[in-house]
């Protein structure tokens, strides 16, 4: 069996800089940018959301450049603070009713084959049904690929939530991608 | 798949957990499900299409296009934001920067400036001698002291000092110290970069706590809520972690308090409040999901 951890997943990413622990802001934007934007409109659904969440999170890093005290771990801390970040910015917001987490079906386009890429615009549409708690957990394990057990560590739950959340949330969002080809619709 | 709805929910939990080709499960685990999956065809086709379809969203979920000049953008905030941090840094004021010394300038001011004959200042001279000779010495012993002091360990364990931490934070009465922001604090007892220190925070010192000098700094956490961050220099002490843990080590009488160990220096935070107002005050990117 393959994986490992995430920092061992960073380490064949991202090679560490030469000469140890010094690492250069301006290196980390340029090797993470992509991703961290890429993880923050998934959280959002919104391109000016994401790049002030972006932003807010290489700023962070500026600040806090001093704890990174391991280099190839670069991209897991950096997703740690975009996600704290992103939960702090949900708890400051209004309260989303449970009437906004109704999909609306009009704006969604047919169902797609079985075996065509998915839109990632009807992806978005889809996620952005869902609350923050079930963004976070399906981005974590989508997008960063983390196992259910790094994920209870990340988010301090216990492993029992995390396997019981991440089933909730991923039925939910197959069920709004494919309403007729998801295991719950057969059942 | 099995009849007993609660394995059926097992089963289908860990069916969504499980990631082709990583090893996400125990042994044992996984060997339960692989039996469920091979002894049910309807579990096996839930297991099949729960992978096609992760597989898909998957591959979607990276599929995002980054604006243009995004990296650039970035940069030039970050660089507009370490330019206006180094504008706003406190000035240093170097006569604070071990309380307890007197400031090289208030000793000059008051010594008295000798005045006598050459044979007075021969006399003068061989009682400075031997006057000095007896300060040095007693200057060395008491630099031995003072050095034995500040690096031997503290004789408490963690739950000792949790305790005492606690009973010094709630008791304590004293003059409001030196603002962060005006007055550096002593170099020996900077505040630990894992805790946010609002530079309106303020510094004071302590005597005797834990049976060492100590420096307490008094957090600025707002709206009437008190936070007290003390450093003790101190030899090594096993027990304690060397970081802040995420959680207080022990929280009672209303206050949450947790110590840890940075190179030669104790650190105790105590915060007025629960595990959230503890954890708000740490600069870890990390905490629970609310």
């Amino acid at each position: 069996l393959a994986g490992g951890s995430r920092a061992e997943r960073d380490q064949n990413v991202d090679p560490a800089p030469a000469g140890g622990s010094c690492v250069d802001i301006r290196q980390l934007v340029a090797d993470h940018h992509a991703v961290v934007y890429t993880y923050a409109y998934r959280l959002t659904g919104s391109v000016a959301d994401a790049e002030d969440l972006t932003q807010q999170v290489f700023l962070q890093a500026q600040n806090k450049l001093h704890q990174l005290r391991e280099p190839r771990a670069a991209r897991t801390w950096l997703y740690a603070i975009l996600r704290n970040s992103f939960r702090k910015q949900c708890r400051q917001r209004s309260v989303v009713t449970a009437a906004d987490l109704e999909l609306d079906v009009d704006r969604l386009p047919d169902e797609h084959d079985a075996d065509e890429a998915l839109d990632r615009q009807w992806l978005q549409e889809a996620l952005d049904q869902l609350t923050p708690e079930h963004r976070i957990i399906l981005a974590m394990f989508y997008f960063e690929d983390c196992a259910y057990r790094e994920i209870a560590e990340a988010l301090e739950l216990p492993m029992g939530t995390v396997m019981s959340r991440l089933a909730r949330a991923k039925r939910q969002l197959r069920a709004k991608l494919f309403p007729t080809q998801c295991p719950e619709a057969a059942q | 798949m099995n009849d007993n709805p609660a394995d059926r929910e097992r089963a289908l939990e860990a069916i969504e957990a499980c990631r082709p080709a990583h090893d996400d499960m125990a042994e044992a685990e996984l060997a339960w499900l692989a039996q469920e999956v091979a002894d049910d065809p309807a579990c096996k086709a839930a297991y099949r299409q729960i992978q096609r379809l992760d597989r898909r969203i998957g591959e979607a979920f990276a599929d995002v296009e980054v604006p243009r000049g995004l990296e650039g953008r970035l940069l030039e905030t970050l660089a507009t934001a370490e330019a206006q941090r180094t504008a706003e840094a406190p000035p240093q004021d170097s006569s604070a920067s071990e309380p307890w010394v007197a400031a090289p300038g208030k000793l000059a001011a008051v010594r008295p400036v000798p005045v006598a004959s050459p044979a007075a200042k021969r006399r003068i001279s061989r009682r400075w001698a031997v006057a000095g000779a007896l300060a040095a010495t007693a200057a060395a012993g008491l630099l031995i002291a003072v050095g034995w002091q500040l690096s031997r360990p503290v004789d408490y364990s963690a739950a000792d000092l949790h305790a005492l931490a606690i009973e010094h934070f709630t008791n304590q009465q004293h003059e409001p110290g030196h603002l962060l922001s005006e007055v550096r604090p002593p170099a020996d007892y900077p505040p630990s970069p894992e805790v946010h220190v609002s530079p309106r925070s303020r510094w004071r010192r302590v005597e005797g706590l834990f049976g060492h000098r100590a420096v307490a700094y008094d957090l600025f956490v707002g709206r009437g809520r008190r936070a007290t961050l003390y450093v003790v220099r101190s030899g090594v002490n096993d027990e304690l972690p060397g970081a802040p843990p995420s959680r207080p080590a022990l929280r009672t009488g209303g206050c949450s308090t947790a110590a840890w160990a940075e190179g030669p220096r104790l650190y105790v935070l105590v915060v007025a409040g629960d595990r959230a107002a503890y954890q708000r005050l740490l600069n870890l990117p990390r905490g629970p999901l609310t």
